[in-house]
């Protein structure tokens, strides 16, 4: 108010003081115009004297500058006043207003100061229970790194107490070195950084150590407290995860082992989802199926199938281990075996299927299997033929010793039969059974020795329908006194064979004999004879001799079937072995089939036996055609 | 009347066999039968006897009836003389002319042999 006053005033002064000598200048030029006019008009006034010289002038000059200062000068000290009181008035206002200001602003002040004790309470309160019984260490760190704060867990986590941790520096407690022991530098520090650059970090790889030298390692989030803009500090909260660390590393370490073992197997290993679409492809199934990983993943796994096995319910599967037929990406089928499991995980159920490739194991089963069978065939004919070898030994050395002395009674008889009386009838009846008796005898051993002379054949290419002819005619007496009527389907210009004709006419009579006798009372004898090419390995069902043909060769056969009894199971194999008869003495000797047999062998032929379904019994002989030039 | 009688020599190791069969022949009145039932002496009996016809049993203990048959071949006096195997080691089959010698499978009737001597004579 007081500067304002004076500063006012001199610049009033100096205003006034400058319109004074305005005015007076401008007087001054009046005068000049005043003495100019004054001269004009008045010729006898000198020349260039000065104008105050002239007293009404200087009277006049006197005057107006008298009445010019005194007005200027009143007119300041008027304005000057009255700028005085405005400005006094108005700053009364001003303090008046201002002070109301502070008033309301001091009130401000300590309801702000009360809110925010209250709300630092209200955090107290909630917050001291939260952050004492987190699981979490929690450090809050001053601007220089010290602790300012640790929470009961931060305590335990490092090996000490609470009070022991307030005040210390943070990076030489927690973490002054690395895990494997070399010195970390605060500089590399992420809390510190946190602090510097006020960014936030989150830390997992690093090991915190406790009191007693020992660590552990650790993840920690440093997050820096802003007030106002400027950094005041950081939090960092941090926890101990060894075992989700070795949670991690069992998990890597049974990844690694289930990819080894996935990739290294041999067998396809694929998991699918529950929806069917393949989630997990190893080599192996590349290898077997032919899809790339690529190609494999997203697809439904029964593509893998072939189509009828692609409807098969997987459930009872499960856990088991099945057989089916895969199907390749190139379209082949081949057979498979297939085990199948499920897990469910949090996106639902799977199912892992291992599956191995079983063509060579197979392959290798059938031929183990053929081999097998032709094993027991070669055994079973061993045993045949070393029965018949003993057999035959037998016949030759029984045949001779038995032959003899049946000449001796054959001679006996013959010359008392010619001393008889020829009206002695009993007496000669008896002699005739006599010779009836040996004349059997003589044929059983006959038989014997047909069966085990090491015969030569005289082979001349033969027409087997003739030689089934001339066959029938041999056993036509028989035929005609029993009531079985024969059938004839001969085939004519069948492919020649090469045979003893004489031997395999007695093997049609065997044959047919024992047709008659399974049908005492009567039925039908049918005679078949036809050629053929073998397209497929073995023929009918039954009591067999060893095989001789081969795949695409022509052979020639005969059927003689019968309407009789059939034969049973257990005597369909033993009605080759020689002495094997069902017959009443004197009716079969069981040597038939026995000679049969080998006569055809001798022949390379085959000589199957066996039950038709229409019942009694099909006899197949086959013999190979001869061949052509 | 007897010298009409053709000689029959019978070599063969059973002699119930040759006596039923000398007997058999002999009923017939037209042979003069002599038996050898040791093979080994077969050459020296044919000598002596100097038969028509010998039947000659194949196999004998002592000396089988090839043996004897080739003796009887390479002697002078009998290289003529018809010889019959008379054997159960062949079968009725079989029986006739084998590897160019005649043969007889027993048993046989009488009957059977007379037969087949008087074919041979008759040659
Ligand atoms: N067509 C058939 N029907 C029924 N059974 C048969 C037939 N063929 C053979 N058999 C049976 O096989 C057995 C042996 O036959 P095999 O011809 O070897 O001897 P056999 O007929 O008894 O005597 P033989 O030596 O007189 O022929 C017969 O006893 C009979 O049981
Ligand atoms: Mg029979």
């Amino acid at each position: 108010m007081l500067e304002f006053s004076a500063v006012t005033l001199v610049i009033m002064v100096i205003v006034a003081a400058a319109i004074s000598a305005l005015v007076t200048a401008k007087l001054y030029q009046h005068v000049w115009v005043l003495k100019a006019y004054d001269t004009a008009i008045r010729p006898d006034a000198p020349k260039g004297t000065d104008p105050f010289s002239v007293p009404h002038i200087r009277e006049n000059f006197r005057n107006l500058l008298w009445i010019t200062y005194s007005s200027v000068g009143g007119g300041f000290v008027v304005l000057y006043i009255s700028l005085i009181s405005i400005v006094a008035r108005s700053s009364k206002t001003i303090n008046r207003q201002r002070a109301a200001l502070e008033r309301a602003n001091a009130d401000l002040r300590g309801a702000n100061e009360q809110l925010r004790e209250a709300q630092e309470q209200l955090v107290q309160e909630r917050m001291a229970p939260i952050l004492n019984s987190a699981g979490e260490g929690i450090c809050g760190l001053d601007l220089q790194g010290d602790i300012a704060f640790a929470n009961p867990a931060a305590a335990t986590l490092t090996g000490s107490r609470v009070e022991d941790l307030i005040g210390k520096p943070h990076h030489e407690i927690l973490h002054p070195t690395k895990a494997d022991g070399t010195p970390y530098g605060r500089d590399e520090c992420p809390i510190s950084a946190a602090l510097r650059e006020g960014a936030s970090r989150q830390v997992d790889d690093e090991v915190f150590w406790k009191k007693d030298g020992t660590s552990f390692p650790v993840e920690y989030i440093s997050t820096p407290i802003r007030q106002g803009g400027t950094i005041v500090g950081a939090v960092v909260t941090f926890e101990d995860i060894t075992e989700r660390k070795q949670g991690e590393k069992a998990l890597r370490d049974s990844a690694m082992r289930f990819r080894s073992v996935t990739q290294s197997a041999n067998d396809a290993i694929i998991s699918a989802d529950e929806s069917d679409r393949i989630i997990l492809w190893n080599r192996g199934a590349q290898t077997i199926f032919g899809y790339a990983e690529e190609d494999a993943l997203g697809t439904p796994l029964t593509r893998l199938l072939a189509e009828r096995f692609r409807s098969l319910d997987k459930i009872p599967m499960i856990g088991k281990t099945v057989e089916l037929q895969g199907l390749r990406k190139d379209g082949s089928e081949f057979p498979l075996e297939l085990s199948l499991a499920t897990w469910t995980a949090e996106e639902g159920l799977f199912y892992t299927a291992i599956i191995r490739d079983i063509t060579e194991r197979k392959q290798a089963e059938a031929k183990l299997k053929e081999a097998n069978t032709e094993l027991h065939a070669l055994q079973l004919q061993l045993i045949q033929a070393e029965k018949m070898e003993s057999v035959g030994r037998l016949a030759a050395g029984v045949a001779h010793e038995v032959k003899n002395p049946l000449s001796i009674v054959l001679m006996g008889i013959n010359y008392l039969a010619d001393q008889l009386p020829t009206a002695d009838g009993d007496a000669r009846n008896v002699l005739q059974d006599m010779e009836h008796a040996v004349a059997r005898a003589d044929s059983v051993i006959r038989g014997l020795l047909d069966f085990s002379a090491a015969s030569v054949l005289t082979l001349n290419a033969e027409d087997l329908s003739f030689v089934v002819k001339q066959s029938l005619l041999l056993v036509k007496h028989e035929i005609d006194r029993s009531h079985v009527k024969v059938v004839k389907e001969l085939a004519e210009d069948l492919p020649a064979v090469k045979l003893d004709r004489a031997k395999i006419e007695q093997v049609f009579v065997n044959i047919f004999m024992n047709a008659l006798h399974a049908m005492p009372g009567g039925g039908m004898l049918t005679v078949r004879t036809y050629a053929k090419r073998l397209t497929e390995a073995g023929h009918q069902v039954g009591s067999r001799k060893a095989d001789h043909f081969r795949l695409g060769d022509t052979v020639v056969a005969a059927e003689v079937e019968d309407t009789g009894t059939g034969i049973s199971a257990d005597q369909l194999t033993k009605i080759f072995d020689p002495f094997f008869t069902t017959k009443p003495t004197g009716k079969g000797t069981g040597m038939g089939l026995a000679v049969t047999s080998k006569i055809v062998a001798l022949h390379g032929g085959t000589i199957d036996i066996g039950n038709r379904k229409e019942g009694g019994v099909r006899a197949t002989i086959m013999f190979k055609a001869q061949e052509k030039g | 009347m007897t010298m009409d009688k053709k000689r029959i020599l019978l070599i063969d190791d059973e002699p119930s066999f040759t006596r039923m069969l000398r007997l058999n022949l002999e009923r017939t009145g037209t042979y003069e039968v002599r038996e050898e039932n040791r093979g080994a002496q077969g050459l020296a009996a044919a000598r002596e006897f100097k038969p028509d016809l010998i039947l000659l049993d194949v196999i004998m203990p002592d000396a089988d009836g090839g043996t004897v048959a080739a003796q009887i071949k390479a002697d002078q006096s009998l290289k003529n003389t018809p010889v019959v195997f008379l054997t159960a080691v062949v079968t009725k089959k079989e029986e006739g002319v084998i590897g160019g010698r005649p043969f007889i499978a027993k048993p046989v009737s009488a009957n059977e042999v007379i037969g087949c001597i008087e074919k041979h004579l008759a040659r």
